[in-house]
């Protein structure tokens, strides 16, 4: 497999504060890449280096090859880009859309008008081909913004959390587009903050925070690296939070909320510990689970320490 | 959401229903102060709506007094300081009417909707902060256009005559703002439909120029308009012509135009509020 | 899923069709689009209803104490009517392009593979259009009003290049103040601003003899007023050098220094 994309020490700077602290990240073709990190964390930042919309303080980045800082018109002609936010030209209708940025990208009038027909019917717009995209719903302007990336098609696709304010069938629609991609050899790149979609669709899930990467792996992997065993309790009703929480509260990476208490730990041998510390008090277990850890656990194990530090 | 050992301490007060419910007159104070709250910290706004009047004062006076007082022989000061101060209500249709679209697209009226709180607080409110801005920057311009040579003088009670005027006009102002942002479906509209019309309405009065300078054929429809009514109100009571038919004339376009807005923006009110 | 490249592109990534056809194509996709929206109803309505309308209202309010002074309305005014068109045009761009950042479109034509001159040729291009629109409206109103072109068929072409180089000129400035300028509340203050001192204080209504005195020199001096004078000089008035060469070198800087100014913000826009 060769290399779509490639980061090594990406570093950004807005005058004090650093977006983006030495990140490296690897892509290469036909994979799924997931970029998972809590708001502010720097993943805009990232896809605004990448796609040539910003430069960069320092490392280098490769797409296909190509260096968007010497040369971003080779980067812009193997990238399709959606962005945040639904970049279409309001005035217009759909189909309008996507034979303009269909034209911009090379194609003939002709073969612009049959793309632009083929991905209003492959994205499910047929009915408001002719509607402005003003009076569009949120969700159909969501769904064209992407059709408009894909109209032309490019061998690295990069998706800035695509999926916001998508109601679950578009959200299907997506993500089976995103598959076909990559099964035809793109590359695809796409922030999220929805844990579930980096679990169903990623290959890798690199997990930034702070400008940093922070782990970098298939779901489960980092599953294993966070605690390779989740131990989760439910004491009988009536429990109290704050005896939990005296009880069980100090072991290494512990959540704990009303009730319930969920434990990491490295080996199943490790249940009879807790159990141990629940023996001298006054509280019984309702429930106990012995599971591997959601990518939400993952995700809080990860990013909340320094969540903490950075608190103003 | 799991949370990390000890979590929110909970609120000691039990939730209760609120003592009593605000009055209608305090939730209009309220309301109208964000209202001013709003005007005072928009930096922006507080330069466009203060600099742009006294700017253009300052601008028309040194192109067109020589112009106007050798071919119309007018002090051309009289004519326009009251003008200027009747362009600042106008331009408030804008602005306030995209500032009460926002609020009703944002949710910041839903919000209140839902709050035991009378919603005509609401309207009073805004029309209230919006009357304090009005008459603030027409207490400005007439000072500032006193100091060149605009002039009181008919006594203290013509003056506070002068200000009822432009209280009048100001409100017709607030009335047409509330009706146009509960009608108009995106703030382009409001811009189309407020802009051009307060533009039109304002050159072609007599307050930039007398209306003898107007062709003929066109003086009736001049002297009907409620910027030559208002503005000739205003040349009278502070220094000299004619009053009782641009005031009458005045408080008749204020009458007319608020039953109508009020009669619409109901209407509206209602259909939003089935809405939902 | 897609149609052609499908059955080929199982294995390894799709080339990328459709390689960048050159400047002259992408200028073209661009142009179209902001043609077209120039001559929707609501662009028509800016660049030749507006202008009218005005040329209307002077026409009522200042028609008859002109004639008083023996001044002709149409051969006087109908430049000033135009030049403030053109004003309208050069902010009316700058706010279409403020709308295109704003919306995203300017970032995804941006990540293309287009033409950087074509975005700016494109630009320009329309904005002369629109210029070209409005001029010929504004000459056919003035015709009605006494407007005519005294000095011959090379002086009426020169009459209307010149208004569509100044729009060029005004949508260069306003291009700059709308790539530095993110919030567009901000950017509608700041393009409106000017236009009412510029144009009420030159030549355009009034003679600079009728200012206060310490305002003439500002008046005489006035970029708009070298302009409204230049366009005079090319329509009714005796045509000579002394007349249309002040206008003509302010053009010129104009021209020179905003194309700097723009080429700047753009850079900083594109890359940053």
């Amino acid at each position: 497999m060769t290399e779509a994309i490639s980061l090594s020490d990406l570093t950004k700077r807005f005058g004090e504060q650093t977006a983006l602290d030495r990140v490296s990240l690897r892509i290469p073709t036909g994979t799924v890449v997931g970029l998972l990190g809590p708001n502010g964390a720097g993943k805009t930042t990232l896809i605004n280096c990448l796609t040539t919309l910003l430069r960069p303080d320092g490392g280098t980045i490769r797409v296909l090859g190509h260096d968007p800082v010497t040369d971003p018109s080779q980067v812009r002609a193997n990238i399709a880009v959606t962005g945040q936010f639904a970049a279409l030209d309001e005035q217009i209708s759909p189909r309008e859309n996507l034979v303009f940025f269909g034209r911009l990208l090379g194609l003939g009038r002709g073969e612009a008008q049959q793309r632009a027909g083929e991905m209003l019917e492959r994205f499910e717009l047929g009915e408001a081909a002719y509607t402005p995209v003003g009076y569009l719903s949120g969700g159909m302007r969501r769904r064209l913004d992407l059709a408009v990336s894909l109209v032309v098609p490019r061998p690295v696709l990069v998706l800035d959390e695509p999926t916001t304010g998508l109601d679950p069938r578009s959200r299907k629609l997506l993500w089976d587009m995103v598959r076909a991609e990559a099964r035809r050899g793109v590359a695809v790149l796409l922030t999220t903050q929805y844990l579930e979609e980096a679990d169903q669709l990623a290959d890798r899930i690199v997990v930034i925070d702070k400008g940093r990467v922070l782990a970098d792996g298939s779901s489960d992997e980092l599953k294993r690296d966070v605690g390779g065993i989740m131990c989760r309790l439910t004491m009988t009703s009536g429990a109290d939070a704050e005896e939990v929480r005296r009880a069980l509260g100090d072991l290494p990476g512990v959540t704990t909320e009303g009730d319930k208490a969920a434990v990491p730990m490295s080996r199943p041998e490790d249940v009879a510990a807790v159990l141990g510390r629940l023996a001298g008090t006054g509280l019984r277990i309702a429930d106990i689970e012995v599971t591997k850890p959601t990518l939400d656990e993952v995700f809080f194990a990860l990013t909340e320490p320094m969540e903490k530090e950075a608190t103003r | 959401m799991t949370v990390q050992s000890p979590g929110p301490v909970a609120p000691t007060v039990p939730p209760s229903s609120s003592p009593d419910p605000i009055s209608l007159t305090g939730a209009s104070v309220v309301i109208a102060g964000r209202v001013i709250r709003q005007f005072v910290r928009n930096r922006m706004m507080l330069i466009v709506t203060i600099a742009f009047p006294l700017l253009q004062l300052f601008m028309l006076l040194a192109a067109f007094s020589v112009l106007v007082r050798d071919t119309q022989d007018v002090d051309y000061v009289r004519r326009l300081a009251p003008l200027i101060v009747l362009t600042t209500a106008f331009s408030s249709i804008l602005t306030t009417a995209i500032a009460l679209w926002s609020d009703i697209r944002s949710g910041v009226f839903n919000r209140l909707r839902a709050m035991p709180l009378d919603m005509r607080a609401y309207v009073f409110g805004r029309i209230g902060g919006d009357f304090v801005r009005i008459m603030g920057v027409a207490v400005l311009v007439t000072l500032v256009a006193h100091a060149v040579g605009f002039r009181f003088s008919r006594g203290p009670l013509m003056v506070l005559g002068f200000f009822g005027v432009v209280a009048l006009f100001g409100m017709m102002c607030s009335a047409l703002a509330v009706a146009v942002a509960l009608v108009a479906q995106h703030p382009g509209i409001i811009v189309r439909y407020v802009q051009m019309p307060t533009l039109v309405l304002t050159l072609m009065s007599s307050g930039y120029v007398p209306l003898e300078a107007f062709p003929q054929w066109i003086r009736p429809v001049v002297s009907v308009n409620p910027v030559s009514l208002a503005a000739e109100a205003l040349a009278g009571l502070s220094h000299q012509g004619a009053l009782t038919v641009p005031v009458l004339g005045t408080v008749a376009w204020t009458l007319g135009v608020t039953a109508v807005c009020t009669v619409v923006a109901t209407r509206r009110f209602a259909m939003l509020v089935k809405r939902g | 899923m897609t149609t052609t490249s499908d059955v080929a592109a199982v294995t390894g990534a799709p080339a990328p069709p459709g390689r960048p056809a050159g400047w002259q194509h992408d200028f073209h996709v661009l142009f179209d689009r902001l043609r077209v929206r120039s001559f929707s109803r609501g662009g028509l309505v800016a660049t030749v209803v507006q202008p009218l309308l005005f040329f209307a209202i002077f026409y009522c309010t200042f028609a008859g104490m002109l004639d008083a002074r023996g001044i002709d309305f149409g051969r006087f005014v109908t430049p000033t009517v135009l030049v403030q068109a053109l004003m309208f045009v050069a902010i009316g761009s700058a706010t279409e392009l403020a709308a295109d950042r704003s919306s995203g479109v300017f970032s995804r034509i941006l990540t293309s593979p287009v033409d950087m001159r074509a975005m700016s040729l494109a630009h320009l291009a329309v904005v002369a259009l629109q210029g070209l629109l409005s001029s010929v409206a504004l000459v056919l109103a003035g015709h009605l009003a006494g407007f005519r072109f005294d000095n011959g068929v090379l002086a009426a072409m020169g009459f209307v290049v010149f208004a569509v180089a100044f729009t060029v000129a005004l949508s260069l400035a306003t291009a700059t103040i709308a790539l530095r300028l993110r919030n567009l509340e901000a950017l509608s203050a700041v393009l409106h601003l000017p236009y009412l001192p510029l144009l009420v204080l030159s030549t355009g209504f009034v003679e600079a003899d009728l200012f206060p005195g310490w305002l003439q020199p500002f008046v005489e001096a006035s970029p708009v007023s070298g302009v409204i004078d230049a366009l005079r000089a090319l329509s009714t008035a005796e045509l000579s050098w002394g007349a249309t060469l002040p206008g003509l070198a302010w053009l010129v800087g104009l021209v020179a220094f905003f194309s700097w100014t723009t080429t700047v913000a753009f850079r900083k826009v594109a890359i940053r």
